[in-house]
């Protein structure tokens, strides 16, 4: 006989939540219609993804944006803390109006991850980046942000209280540097930044971090990670990539096991890593092979990974080096280093 | 000595008892991925057979074969993918079983997969669809139904899947 038994709507209310967590808010809102029990279940959702489509449907978007507060509002009001946020709106005017209302309240709403991508608009041929309202500097529960297209600044005070932050991504974001300064008073694990305008990116100890991966950074110019090995966490993967200017990298990680670089030219280098770093470093240089950049610039470079386990180097140009003075470099140290070409 | 050399053997197996009274004989090891199982393990309740009286056997049995898989050192991360993939395509009766069971058990893992598994069926369907699949009923009068419809109008719009599958 078929089991008609509605079994679903008697799991305990965590199970009912963690299922919801699944669904975009979109499907999620349906499920409200169903039963009293699916009703309250939907209203006290507490993890919000509004999915790549919620914007970029037929619906009208002033309607839109007005369900995106209201189901804000609702949280707030039954005191229901957002563990997640996630939304991708595009350009559109009035914006900053509805963002700053939407972080004020999840502010109040101790969110936890916000991630939040709002398109650029174009004017006279320029990019312009979004304002981020100075009211998500107040999230003091928030472990994971992540923002895309926006220009950040410090606050008009100065204080950042973002004191649970774990994880920063930011990308296609302008940068005030004195924010960056800021940060490492914060227990951050993952960084993971791409900003046309970030100049000097440094990190002094303090950090329990463990992954940075820094991409199109255009404009930087100075890379400093220097931390003392204090626990096992400490950074283990640096990936840099797309950063043209990047003319000095100071790199003092002993901890370090991956390092990839990727960048048309080579910066100078110095670095302190472990015994078993593996390293991947692609370049796409002009230099003739015998020149004197390949007696300084690349010499130098090798010279930081004699102590590495596994070396691949890689260019756009075929006759970088021959494999053989390149392992004469490598080996006047090591024994160990592996050289690939690609 | 001969007897303390076989229990240090017994030790790093479990007895496993469904609601149905079959025993299953797993490894500790295996077993632990059950937080229930670890704490009842840490406070000597293993000794004799552990009855699971919320896990009949149906379930119990695709629950181990579930911890087989993911304590297995000679699988890779593919084919614990593929396997996990395998493994909710079942009746969404059974997905209810099993979550229920990983639940109790509290395997973090299988509790989030099967949970995952069961909002795919949601995914996109008429609320009408929905009700079908997992049979539920509706406690609003119509007016009530049509008052919350019209507090989110807008994930009613669009094209909305109407199969049971």
């Amino acid at each position: 006989m078929e089991d008609t038994r509605d079994r679903i709507s008697q799991l305990p209310e965590p199970i009912l939540q963690h299922i919801l967590s699944f669904l975009v808010v979109k499907d999620a809102a349906r499920m409200s219609t169903l039963s009293k029990i699916w009703n309250s279940e939907w209203n006290s959702l507490s993890y919000l993804d509004f999915g790549e489509g919620f914007f970029y449907g037929p619906q009208d978007m002033r309607n839109l944006l007005k369900a995106v507060t209201q189901i804000l509002v609702i949280r707030l009001k039954h005191k229901i803390y957002v563990e997640k946020f996630w939304l991708r709106l595009p350009n559109l005017r009035r914006r900053f109006y509805y963002f700053h209302k939407w972080i004020k309240l999840l502010v109040a709403s101790n969110v936890k991850e916000f991630d939040l991508c709002v398109g650029r608009r174009i004017y006279d041929g320029k990019q312009l980046h979004n304002k981020l309202p100075e009211v998500i500097f107040d999230a003091k529960a928030l472990n994971v942000l992540t923002l895309v297209g926006f220009k950040i600044e410090l606050p008009s005070h100065g204080t950042v209280k973002l004191s649970s932050l774990r994880e920063l991504h930011l990308r296609y974001v302008i940068l005030d540097d004195k924010f960056m300064h800021k940060l490492p008073q914060f227990r951050v694990f993952i960084v993971d930044i791409a900003s046309i305008s970030l100049e000097d990116f440094t990190i002094k100890s303090n950090w329990d971090l463990n992954f940075v991966n820094i991409t199109s950074c255009k404009a930087l110019k100075s890379l400093c990670l220097n931390g003392v090995a204090m626990t096992d966490k400490w950074l283990k993967q640096l990936i840099v990539f797309g950063c043209p200017n990047l003319v000095d990298a100071q790199v003092y990680t002993p901890n370090l096991i991956l390092f990839s670089y990727g960048c048309c030219s080579l910066p100078t280098l110095k670095l302190k890593a472990s015994d078993s770093l593996k390293a991947n470093i692609s370049f796409d240089s002009l230099e003739t092979p015998g020149s004197d950049w390949y007696n300084s610039t690349l010499t130098n470079l090798l010279g930081s990974f004699n102590h590495s386990l596994d070396i691949k180097l890689s260019s756009k140009k075929d006759e970088v080096c021959s494999a053989n003075s390149l392992a004469t470099l490598l080996q006047e140290d090591s024994s160990s280093s592996v050289i690939d070409f690609s | 000595m001969a007897e303390a050399a076989s229990s240090t053997i017994e030790k790093n197996n479990l007895t496993l008892k469904s609601s149905y009274g079959d025993e299953f004989v797993l490894e500790e090891s295996i077993a632990i991925q059950s937080v229930t199982i670890k704490n009842m393990v840490e406070d000597g309740c293993s000794s004799s057979v552990i009855p699971l009286s919320k896990v009949d056997t149906g379930t119990l049995i695709k629950v181990i074969e579930y911890m087989k898989m993911h304590s297995s050192t000679s699988s890779n991360e593919e084919e614990i993918q593929n396997f996990d993939k395998e493994f909710v395509r079942i009746s969404i009766k059974t997905i209810l079983n099993i979550l229920e069971a990983a639940n109790f058990l509290d395997i973090r893992s299988l509790l989030d997969l099967c949970a995952e598994a069961v909002a795919n069926r949601i995914k996109n369907k008429t609320p009408e669809v929905v009700r079908k699949i997992f049979n539920i009923t509706s406690d609003f009068t119509p007016e009530e139904e049509a008052e919350i419809r019209n507090e989110t109008p807008w994930a009613f719009e669009g094209d909305l899947d109407h199969s049971l599958d």
